[in-house]
């Protein structure tokens, strides 16, 4: 059962992967009609499907020949440089969406735990607030209180900008973190609120179990299903972000680099072809969708673990 | 009077209409975005562009000497319209695709294969990728082209969301009723699905409002524009300069203001936060109205 979802997403990864290697190839030679003294009058854009499938075989004839992506100027394979910056990315990422993941669940029961009582406005309030506020905003507010709070003596100097430093990682941790963690906060407190009234509540709490052990032994177990099917689409998220967060604090990641291999230019001269560095930005493109591969495998693979149904299914 | 998210959304929503409409005819607002050299403060000093908030700047000003503050109840309408097209392009796709989809499994099986497809695209990578494109780069509708794109990149998203509340609905009894009763698959559309249906498309609709803006804040952020011009420069290079006024723009030089004009990209983005977070409470206050009216629960978020 799992095998075969896991055999399906390599199938879709497959597919979208090949989407996206076809847009990335598609030819961007552009006819320009130039006035007299190459002044810029139009451009003409004509698809020919011959030079895309020719980029495709170029792509794999390079990799072939140089037995990877070649080199870049600095004597790196880009392989390496590839590899190195991502592993940059990930290590903001992966504890960012683990953070996200099992803080947003604790998240999600305090809320539910406190929802009647005293203190509820720090509950499902708090959540709602923050789902509903971008956190973009939240990442400028913080950049510039920090460094008011520097500026004004409360706070030791902490860097916000750099692509090294120990701060600047633990930011963007936190930067990266701050949406999932709401997200699933919210999923986890709807999840257990629509568990309420079913019968095997009643029967476990009938035989005398505590409500915190029925809450955390059974409740929890059927939301985790639900609370899984999610974590594709904070995963998605989560990289997407990775682009601003990784601009905003400068550091070199490879969203960073990914997005300057893409970048349209801000000067052109009439006649002048708009060539992106399509090798390293193929590169980038695999990488990416394996980590969205294998959080979607990951979250099958959970769910068939966690759930109480799914693994009487399989048996 | 208990519902008062909506009533407090629905205040924010006129305010953020009347700055619309009527805000470039506001007295403090400078309608010409003329720019200020130079401002002479009462002590005799001078003060250059950018300024910070003071007298006559409520907000600041930006690198030219532009009130800030001026330049945001500008760039309301522009940045509203782009948001509104976005989303109306998107469902106009996705709401036939979605009922289709209910009543024919070949539409059904291409929307999850839509989907899933686009599930594998950080939104951003995508957008990224194709403004870059030659036939959109110069194209003279490439506004309508990345609103298109834009509005694509979700389409399967709110089709399949759709389409799962109408199969939830389908599911329940009253439905079985309906069928039992004898009525025809278009009059059960009609009178069954679709008032159960639409509430739900309206609040999925201002939700969509929230997250197309934001999308463009954070496309802004890492500059890519929904507008853009060519201007010639002296060397015969041609530099691709951008015209608009829409709030996103702004984020233009934000790595460097950050440092020191902190009210540029700080008005900026409180304005579009406060515009997202009233999209948002407004969606939230709609569901519970819907839900005390049609007195249906909560099943999905």
């Amino acid at each position: 059962m799992i095998l075969r979802s896991v055999l399906y997403q390599m199938l879709l990864w497959c597919i979208a992967t090949t989407i996206f290697l076809a847009l990335l190839f598609l030819p961007r030679t552009a006819d320009y009609t130039a006035g007299p003294r190459g002044m810029f009058i139009s451009a003409k854009y004509d698809y020919s499907a011959q030079v895309h499938v020719q980029q495709f075989k170029d792509f794999f004839k390079y990799i072939k020949d140089n037995k990877g992506l070649g080199t870049v100027y600095n004597g790196h394979s880009l392989n390496e440089n590839i590899l190195r910056t991502f592993k940059k990315s990930m290590l903001i990422t992966i504890p960012a969406l683990m953070i996200g993941l099992f803080l947003g669940i604790a998240k999600g029961v305090f809320d539910f735990r406190i929802r009647s009582r005293r203190g509820k406005l720090f509950g499902v309030r708090t959540t709602r607030f923050f789902l509903s506020i971008p956190d973009l905003f939240l990442i400028i507010s913080l950049q510039l209180l920090i460094m008011e709070g520097y500026e004004a003596g409360i706070l030791p100097h902490i860097k916000v900008y750099g692509s090294e430093e120990p701060s600047v990682i633990l930011l963007d941790i936190i930067f990266l973190a701050i949406y999932p963690l709401f997200y699933i906060a919210n999923i986890t407190y709807f999840s257990i609120r629509d568990e309420q009234g079913m019968d095997y509540i009643r029967t476990a709490l009938s035989k005398g179990t505590s409500s915190f052990k029925v809450l955390y032994r059974h409740v929890l177990k059927n939301c985790y299903v639900k609370i899984f099917s999610h974590t594709n689409t904070i995963t998605l998220y989560t990289l997407s972000n990775l682009f601003i967060v990784e601009y905003l604090t400068n550091y070199r990641g490879a969203a960073f680099f990914f997005y300057e291999t893409l970048a349209s230019p801000a000067i052109f001269r009439t006649g002048q072809q708009f060539e992106i560095s399509l090798y390293p930005a193929a590169g980038y493109i695999i990488l990416f969708t394996a980590i969205i591969f294998i959080s979607k495998t990951l979250s099958q693979i959970a769910k068939g673990l966690v759930s109480p149904i799914e693994r009487r299914e399989s048996s | 009077m208990k519902n008062w998210k909506l009533w407090i959304s629905s205040i924010f929503l006129l305010v953020l209409l009347f700055f619309v409409f009527a805000g470039p005819h506001l007295p403090f607002v400078d309608q010409d975005l003329k720019q200020t050299g130079v401002v002479k403060t009462k002590e005799g000093a001078f003060i250059l562009p950018p300024i910070p908030p003071r007298e006559g700047f409520p907000l600041g000003s930006d690198h030219y000497g532009v009130d800030v503050l001026s330049q945001i109840i500008m760039g309301a309408k522009e940045t509203l319209t782009i948001v509104v097209l976005v989303v109306f392009v998107r469902y106009l796709i996705a709401i036939p695709l979605a009922i289709g989809g209910f009543y024919s499994r070949l539409l059904e099986v291409f929307l999850q294969a839509w989907q899933q497809v686009f599930s594998f695209m950080p939104p951003i990578f995508f957008v990224s990728f194709f403004v870059t494109l030659p036939f959109i780069f110069f194209s003279p509708d490439r506004a309508m082209l990345i609103i298109l794109v834009l509005a694509v990149l979700e389409t399967g998203r709110v089709a399949e969301i759709i389409l799962q509340h109408m199969k939830e609905t389908q599911k329940r009894p009253y439905i079985e009723a309906g069928i039992v009763a004898g009525g025809s698959p278009l009059g059960m559309f009609k009178k069954y699905y679709l008032p159960v249906v639409l509430p739900h498309i309206i609040i999925l609709i201002i939700n969509d409002m929230g997250r197309v803006l934001f999308l463009l804040a954070q496309l802004g952020i890492v500059h890519i524009y929904v507008t853009h011009k060519f201007v010639s420069e002296e060397s015969g290079a041609y530099e691709v300069v951008n015209t608009s006024l829409a709030w996103p723009t702004m984020f233009r030089t934000i790595t460097a203001d950050i440092f020191s004009y902190e009210w540029i990209p700080f008005s900026v983005i409180g304005a579009i936060a406060m515009t997202i977070y009233t999209f948002n409470m407004f969606a939230d206050g709609l569901q519970k109205f819907f839900e005390k009216k049609y007195r249906t629960f909560r099943t999905d978020l």
